[in-house]
């Protein structure tokens, strides 16, 4: 605890560099939006649990699949997306220097593009018009506005992550030779993923779904649509991840006292992550007819094989930290975990993230490898899956980031007071998600499906089990959600005194020293047309020939279920 | 002189080697692929015994 206080004294005592004001206005605008969108949407997961578990009963005019999947939008698209612009934009201008006045207007003209597609999707929600959960599978049919709303939302986010590597590349320009800063280096191969990888949600929203949904079309190819869903859906876990890889990089570093292990590794882990995150969308489809075996097989290989960079994370940041910590005096094999500042929330919290990064990944390979997918596939386990993934690792290390971020763009103080607000928040996360996820994992070993409304099947006693058991039950997953939500709602809290009623005082933006193999950086990790072409590559091979099977070969086409589960 | 200049030497070197060690690093990275495979086999099992 002394230590944490001592980082916690020297982090708002002491401030560095600042960011240019107006990047801060524009960093903070996506961080508000991010925050209101998360207010709502663990309200949203709070009626969902209470509902699934029986405890409560949903008013007529508003749908369990409704809310579900406002839930899922709000929280897994909006909040982690503009939180993630936010991050990215000021530390852009931390790193690269301030945005041009012109780059700074196509950022704006960015976040109101993105806004008002999240603001049509949000309204079809809210209106019932759009209930297809946020995976939008066909053939549930949403009201078209929806589409054209989820398409204005991409094009915007590509628009901002064209304002990001417009000014990466500049930098790069003036400064030919050098190794690029990490920041802009991480955040430009997240970007190039996050656009390749749109690339698959772009066409089938446009060339399928929204054609379909103005009746221009009466049938759909179910199999194409969720491929190119997927195409998209696993890169977008890489999308959320990325980032807090960053904030584990190269904030954390700096805020335990400390430098970065390796740069060049950590540059490796991002291009192995640009390469091997995108053909392997199939492994969400394992129990999928129409897809042979040998491709399933092989895109399950390529998912092991991006499983190395996160592993090479979990390696360079411990060694980060005991490096940092045997340079404070720390001894022993593990004693020197004492010198990491435990009582700063802006290690602690994301330190919880990582931590529960460890079962969250094994999951992962789980669910990934075939025959084990056959015994979780649509279950429960998958849902505490990902509230494990990017509902805690990915969420509590954008809290920890918070933490700084928005007094830094606020022109405000992290204040003891809310260092503390923070750890009781992180720990009832973590608990409010062990009660939840943990019995989600165990009810979906015993078969409790997912996405599937309060519903005893007739009494049937394995589905009454389901209700039953001491940790694996329902009820338990809603005491999980109602500690969740009173963490989420005390985050909020944190979120509004420290944009608007914190000290006004100057913040440091806390980025790690240059590592010490920054001059040794090999220049081929910073040949962009190359990874680029190599994912371009894989990506091909991985998909050119199912794909096509799909189309040439296609299955009957589906009719349109658009009232099913209203 | 040179000795005791030699001797400063050895010192430091087994001072930075002590500083830089990551043994710790290795065992948890150890624990990882541990934790990884037990959970892995854990539900392989349920797999063969349900199927």
């Amino acid at each position: 605890m002394k230590q944490s206080n001592l980082a916690l004294q020297d982090y708002t005592e002491i401030p560095e560099v600042q960011i240019s004001p107006k990047d801060g206005k524009l960093a903070f605008v996506h961080i508000s939006v991010a925050f209101f969108a998360f207010l709502l949407g663990i309200l949203g997961g709070l009626l969902q649990g209470l509902a699934r578990g029986g405890m409560i009963q949903l008013p007529s005019w508003l749908g369990y699949y409704q809310i579900l999947t406002a839930h899922g939008v709000l929280l897994a698209l909006v909040f982690t997306t503009y939180i993630i612009f936010g991050f990215f934009f000021a530390g852009m201008s931390k790193t690269h220097g301030a945005f041009s006045d012109g780059l700074r207007k196509l950022a704006w003209i960015s976040f109101f593009i993105t806004t008002i597609g999240t603001v049509m999707a949000a309204t079809m929600i809210l209106a019932n018009e759009a209930s297809v959960l946020y995976t939008f599978y066909a053939p549930l049919q949403a009201h078209f506005i929806y589409y054209i709303g989820l398409t204005l939302f991409i094009v915007g986010t590509w628009v901002a992550g064209a304002t990001i590597m417009a000014h990466y590349f500049k930098w790069r320009k003036l400064n030919p030779g050098q190794p690029s800063p990490l920041f802009g280096f991480m955040a430009t191969a997240t970007i190039i993923l996050w656009i390749v990888a749109g690339l698959g949600v772009a066409a089938t929203v446009l060339g399928q779904m929204l054609p379909w949904a103005l009746g221009y079309t009466d049938e759909i190819n179910v199999l194409l649509s969720r491929t190119l869903f997927w195409y998209f859906g696993h890169p977008l876990v890489y999308f959320w991840i990325m980032p807090a890889y960053m904030v584990w990089y190269l904030v954390i570093p700096k805020v335990i006292g400390g430098r970065l292990f390796s740069g060049s590794l950590a540059r490796l882990a991002f291009v192995l992550f640009l390469l091997f995150s995108i053909p392997v969308g199939f492994h969400h489809q394992l129990m999928e007819a129409g897809i042979t075996e040998f491709w399933k097989y092989v895109q399950t290989i390529l998912t092991f094989v991006v499983v190395v960079p996160s592993l090479l994370t979990a390696f360079s940041i411990f060694a980060t930290f005991e490096q940092t910590g045997r340079e404070k005096g720390g001894k022993g094999l593990f004693s020197w975990l004492k010198k990491l500042p435990w009582g700063d929330v802006r290690f602690f919290a994301p330190f919880m993230g990582m931590l529960i990064f460890i079962p969250a990944g094994a999951g992962g390979l789980i669910n990934a490898s075939f025959q084990l997918n056959a015994v979780i596939h649509n279950t429960l386990w998958v849902v505490g899956h990902f509230h494990l993934t990017v509902g805690t690792t990915v969420v509590l290390t954008f809290f920890g980031m918070a933490f700084w971020l928005i007094p830094l763009v606020t022109g405000r103080k992290l204040t003891k007071f809310m260092n503390r607000s923070g750890i009781v928040t992180t720990w009832l996360w973590t608990i409010g998600m062990f009660f939840m996820s943990g019995a989600m994992h165990i009810l979906g070993l015993f078969g409790a499906p997912r996405r599937t409304a309060y519903t005893t099947y007739q009494d049937h006693p394995q589905a009454l089990s389901w209700f039953e058991g001491i940790f694996a039950s329902h009820v338990t997953v809603a005491l999980g959600g109602v500690i969740l939500t009173a963490a989420g709602l005390l985050m909020f809290y944190n979120f509004v005194y420290l944009a608007w009623f914190a000290p006004k005082g100057e913040t440091e933006f806390p980025i790690t020293p240059d590592p010490d193999d920054t001059p040794h950086t090999p220049a081929i990790l910073e040949n962009w047309k190359l990874w680029i072409g190599i994912a371009v590559v894989l990506i091909l091979f991985a998909y050119t020939i199912p794909i096509y099977d799909m189309i040439v070969n296609a299955p009957p086409g589906s009719p349109t279920f658009n009232n099913l589960i209203r | 002189m040179a000795q005791t200049g030699m001797k400063t030497q050895q010192n430091q070197v087994q001072k930075v080697k002590e500083d830089s060690s990551l043994k710790g690093t290795l065992i948890f990275v150890m624990f990882i692929g541990s934790f990884i495979l037990v959970s892995w086999f854990a539900i392989f099992y349920l797999f063969l015994i349900r199927a």
